[in-house]
């Protein structure tokens, strides 16, 4: 090496930050969109998500017949070029009938954990923001109604009501908030007294960007998961009182009735329980796969 | 230590009023009264059921009569099996139930566990594959699906078990590995959760830089700490498992409470409806509350923090 | 004195979702017995790192040991298994950590887990596990031992956790004690107290001591030795009194101004030296102190500084010192 006059002159930093070293940083979001589509599980549930909406959407024109239409002729039969799930014991096309009920349970999924997420929200926001006595009292609600064995109240609740969907959303809504309440109460009140949001306010930052960067990251994300998990929680309790008898009636149809009225054939016409019974867990495993992959990518912890 | 026991009473007595008013005003709200369905009844025969159950006294009396009875144990009798009255149910049932919920609960430990702990010290490699996807179909499959397949494959295509009923040691095997599934998927999947946060904790640390062999930092210093976060979890454990024996129970036809409850569902018998939900209420609470105690008898460190508060 | 460990050029790597970190990059020093040697620097510029690498406790993956060794008694210990290291650790060498609230196993009790020490290494079993015990946490400070010993560790204080845990890394009379960081996380009067016990221990035990801290106060009264780091480099070598008076690096410079001093003058303000250690995912060329010293010159950003020896094996890696520049400066100097 040659050392040079020029070598030796004094670096003019003036203009440059120290700071501005070192590797570009990303942003909260892309990091969380990155680290999601690494996720090989995640992606995979995200695409059955996908499909499986679409088929919702679609799938109950493509075959020709009617999720109601009935055949005595064509009744039990097994998966052929006409029927490609088979029909059921009224000769109903299987096909249809499954893509049918994926509407009523996605339904079912998407829209209890909403209303989840609106009453924990506001039961939540309210207790934890107003805090002390109110949060207290609020707070002990909550308590004792989660002591109570969940499932017996949804069954007590579809038992006395008028049997069908808005009953169905009503029962899972009113026991499944319990958990979100407490989860949103638990992130306002970590956020009133939050050092970091604190610490981002003395340093200058401005509220919006408190609230991008700091505030909507770290409450949003544990909710979001919550979310997502809800809803193959909701389908499964749905499948679950179905079986009970306590579902959609015919000639209605969801998954879980579907799959229930397939288990009394099981023996002689495998196929009546087989293709629900796929669906369901086709949709559980994708929502669970989604819901954790969001969780993992979410974690400010776990970035890098 | 008493304080904490006392609130989680006062709370678990306060839900179970909760519940008791609940149900009471809910099968009295249905429409046309819980009678409703016996339309072929003579209107004597109604006369002389209402009478029997108080159903001509104002709501308020019922209610108060009614409270008084639950406080006595008596839950009442079945308003559509005449002559039963729900603590016989229970007397016939239960035994049924808690032996199917006891093998399935010893199923689910004993098997998730041992995945679990395979799982994260083989972490990512075929062992954790494995047992992870086992743990995830258990997750993603309803209880009623599982035992439709196990009756399907071990009972119908390879008769190595009976397809229901109960008797004998044999009638118990597929319906408790059904009822167990989901919460073996569970626990696998929480203990390795916790088993693999629990190696990366400085007392591991710590217990390496001591010059432990690596099985007793596993065995001696991982695995307790693991471990004890599940009993915080058999509390709900049981409550689902007996609330999946509804379904098992009606599957395999075994008569026990969780098919007096379903056939109650379908019956609308308000009676057995109100008295099971009861019971069930007052069952798991109590286990609930049980193992709470036993967790803070556990766990050293709580013992202490409630203590002081 | 004779050498007790000698660490050669040695390297780490961290692989990590955003790429390989070079978390320790070419480390050479040496501690004698019976002496102690103190690392510094801010967090991050690998002193943790490269005290783990000793014990061999880096999680492999993600971490490896990509070249260099480390000799301890006249052994390398970089090729040893793990089965082997733990015939080492405890025995030979002792280690202390950070954070003692969350260095002892919340299920055990003390005595269990300051017991195991001594049956693995020593084979003692039963009252004369006991007894030593007792001893154990009377050297350490701890009163009534008897009864501490079957206490579980929520019912010590953090002083006194860290006390148990400077017990349970002396039990077998090591020949080296590692203490990382091992006062940070105490109360100051706390931390006071716990490196006087340091300072005794080391004394009655005549063993030798490697301190990692970034706190140059607590190393002042202590090391024989002082190591400075930086981004994953010793850029400073030197006895304590060298590097605290005679100071030749200007990332040291910066540590020392950037401590308070009861002598300071209050008008005048602690200078924190300004900006962060580089990512070690991509280190760039050159010295990595450069964008925050303020003597920076060109060749700086381009090639890294050679390692000048100076007497009493006070070394420095700088620029500044290397001979070619000292002598071309007097020139540009006298133009």
């Amino acid at each position: 090496m040659e050392l040079t006059r020029e070598l030796l002159q004094p670096l003019d930093k003036s203009g440059t930050e120290a700071e501005a070293v070192g590797k570009p940083r990303t942003t909260y979001w892309q990091d969380v969109r990155r680290n999601f589509r690494q996720n090989k599980l995640a992606m995979f549930g995200l695409v059955v998500i996908i499909v499986l909406l679409a088929m919702a959407i679609t799938g109950p024109y493509l075959s020709g017949h009617t999720y109601d239409e009935q055949n005595y002729q064509m009744a039990n039969k097994p998966p052929s070029s006409e029927y490609w799930f088979g029909t059921d014991a009224l000769g109903r096309d299987l096909f249809t009938r499954v893509w049918y009920g994926a509407r009523i349970s996605l339904a079912v999924g998407v829209l209890t954990a909403c209303m989840v997420f609106l009453i924990g929200v506001l039961y939540g926001g309210i207790s934890g923001y107003f805090g002390g006595k109110v949060d207290e009292v609020m707070m002990r609600v909550v308590e004792i109604l989660s002591s109570i064995p969940f499932l017996l109240w949804v069954i007590l609740l579809m038992v006395v009501m008028e049997p069908g969907l808005k009953t169905i959303f009503i029962a899972l809504g009113a026991v499944y908030w319990l958990n979100m309440a407490r989860l949103v109460r638990g992130q306002v009140l970590s956020l009133k007294e939050q050092e970091y949001v604190l610490a981002a306010r003395v340093l200058g930052a401005s509220p919006f960007r408190i609230l991008i960067r700091h505030i909507i990251p770290n409450t949003m994300g544990p909710i979001i998961v919550a979310m997502t998990l809800m809803i193959p929680e909701a389908i499964f309790t749905e499948a679950w009182l179905s079986f009970l008898g306590l579902g959609v009636s015919a000639p209605m149809a969801s998954w879980g009735s579907l799959a229930s009225d397939g288990v009394g054939a099981i023996s002689a016409y495998p196929w009546q329980l087989f293709f629900p019974a796929i669906f369901i867990c086709l949709t559980m495993l994708a929502f669970n796969f989604v819901g954790d992959g969001l969780r993992d990518a979410l974690d400010p912890r776990a970035r890098r | 230590m008493g304080h904490f026991i006392i609130r989680r009473l006062v709370s678990s007595i306060l839900a179970l009023l909760l519940i008791i008013t609940f149900t009471f005003i809910l099968v009295h709200m249905v429409p046309g009264g819980p009678f409703a369905s016996e339309k072929q009844l003579p209107d004597s025969v109604m006369r002389n059921l209402e009478e029997k159950f108080h159903l001509n006294d104002p709501l308020w009396l019922q209610y108060v009569k009614y409270l008084g009875q639950v406080v006595k144990g008596d839950l009442g009798p079945s308003y559509k099996y005449e002559n039963r009255t729900v603590n016989e149910f229970i007397r016939h049932g239960f035994p049924v139930s808690a032996t199917l919920g006891a093998l399935a609960v010893a199923i689910a430990l004993v098997v998730g566990i041992t995945l679990g702990i395979i799982a994260a010290l083989r972490q990512n490699r075929w062992q954790d594959y494995l047992a992870m996807v086992i743990a995830t179909i258990g997750f993603s499959a309803p209880s009623f699906i599982v035992a439709s397949l196990l009756m399907f494959l071990f009972a119908y295509k390879i008769k190595i078990f009976p397809t229901a009923m109960w008797g004998t040691p044999a009638h118990a095997v597929l319906p408790s590995l059904a009822l167990a599934t989901l919460p073996t998927a569970f626990i696998s999947r929480l203990i390795r959760a916790n088993m693999i946060e629990v190696l990366q904790q400085d007392y591991i640390k710590t217990a390496r830089s001591k010059g432990l062999s690596e099985r007793v930092i596993i065995y001696k210093h991982a695995l307790k700490n693991a471990i004890l976060p599940v009993v915080t979890y058999l509390g709900p454990l049981i409550a689902s498992i007996f609330t999946g024996s509804f379904v098992i129970e009606k599957i395999f036809a075994i008569p026990g409470i969780g098919r007096d409850f379903v056939i109650a569902i379908t019956n609308r018998d308000y009676g057995l409806i109100l008295g099971l939900t009861i019971f069930y209420a007052v069952f798991l609470m109590a286990m609930n509350l049980i193992v709470d105690l036993s967790y803070s008898l556990i766990d050293p460190r709580i013992k202490l923090t409630r203590g002081e508060g | 004195m004779a050498e007790l460990l000698h660490l050669n050029d040695l390297r780490v790597h961290f692989k990590t979702f955003a790429g390989e970190v070079q978390a320790v990059r070419g480390v050479t020093f040496s501690v004698q017995k019976g002496q102690v040697v103190a690392i510094v620097g801010e967090s991050g510029c690998g002193k943790s790192v490269t005290a783990h690498t000793i014990m061999k406790l880096i999680p492999t993956p993600p971490g490896k040991i990509i070249s260099g060794s480390i000799f301890f008694d006249g052994e390398d210990l970089a090729p040893k298994t793990n089965e082997e290291m733990a015939k080492i650790r405890g025995k030979e060498i002792g280690m202390i950590f950070q954070d003692p609230m969350t260095s002892l196993n919340p299920t055990l009790t003390i005595g269990n887990q300051l017991g195991e020490v001594l049956k693995v290494h020593q084979g003692l079993t039963g009252e004369a596990v006991r007894l030593r015990m007792v001893e154990l946490l009377k050297m350490v400070g701890i009163n009534q031992p008897e009864r501490r010993l079957k206490q579980y560790p929520h019912e010590f204080s953090g002083g006194m956790r860290q006390r148990v845990l400077i017990a349970m890394a002396i039990a077998c009379n090591p020949k080296l004690l590692i203490a990382d960081e091992p006062t940070t996380a105490l109360d100051v009067t706390i931390q006071a107290q716990i490196m006087e016990l340091l300072k005794d221990l080391q004394h009655q035990l005549q063993m030798s001591v490697v301190l990692i801290t970034h706190d140059l106060g607590v190393v002042a009264g202590f090391s024989e030795r002082v190591v400075v780091m930086y981004a994953g480099k010793v850029v400073e070598e030197g006895t304590t009194e060298e590097v605290f008076y005679n100071a030749r690096h200007p990332y040291t410079w910066g540590l020392i101004k950037s401590v308070p001093r009861l002598n300071q003058d209050r008008s005048e303000p602690l200078a924190p030296i300004p900006g962060r250690p580089p990512d070690l995912i991509n280190p760039p060329p050159g010295c990595a102190f450069w964008p925050r010293c303020g003597q920076a010159m060109k060749i700086c950003t381009l090639h890294e500084p050679p390692e000048v020896v100076f007497s009493d094996g006070h070394r420095v890696s700088c620029w500044l010192e290397a001979e070619e520049v000292k002598k071309m400066s007097v020139k540009v100097a006298g133009v």
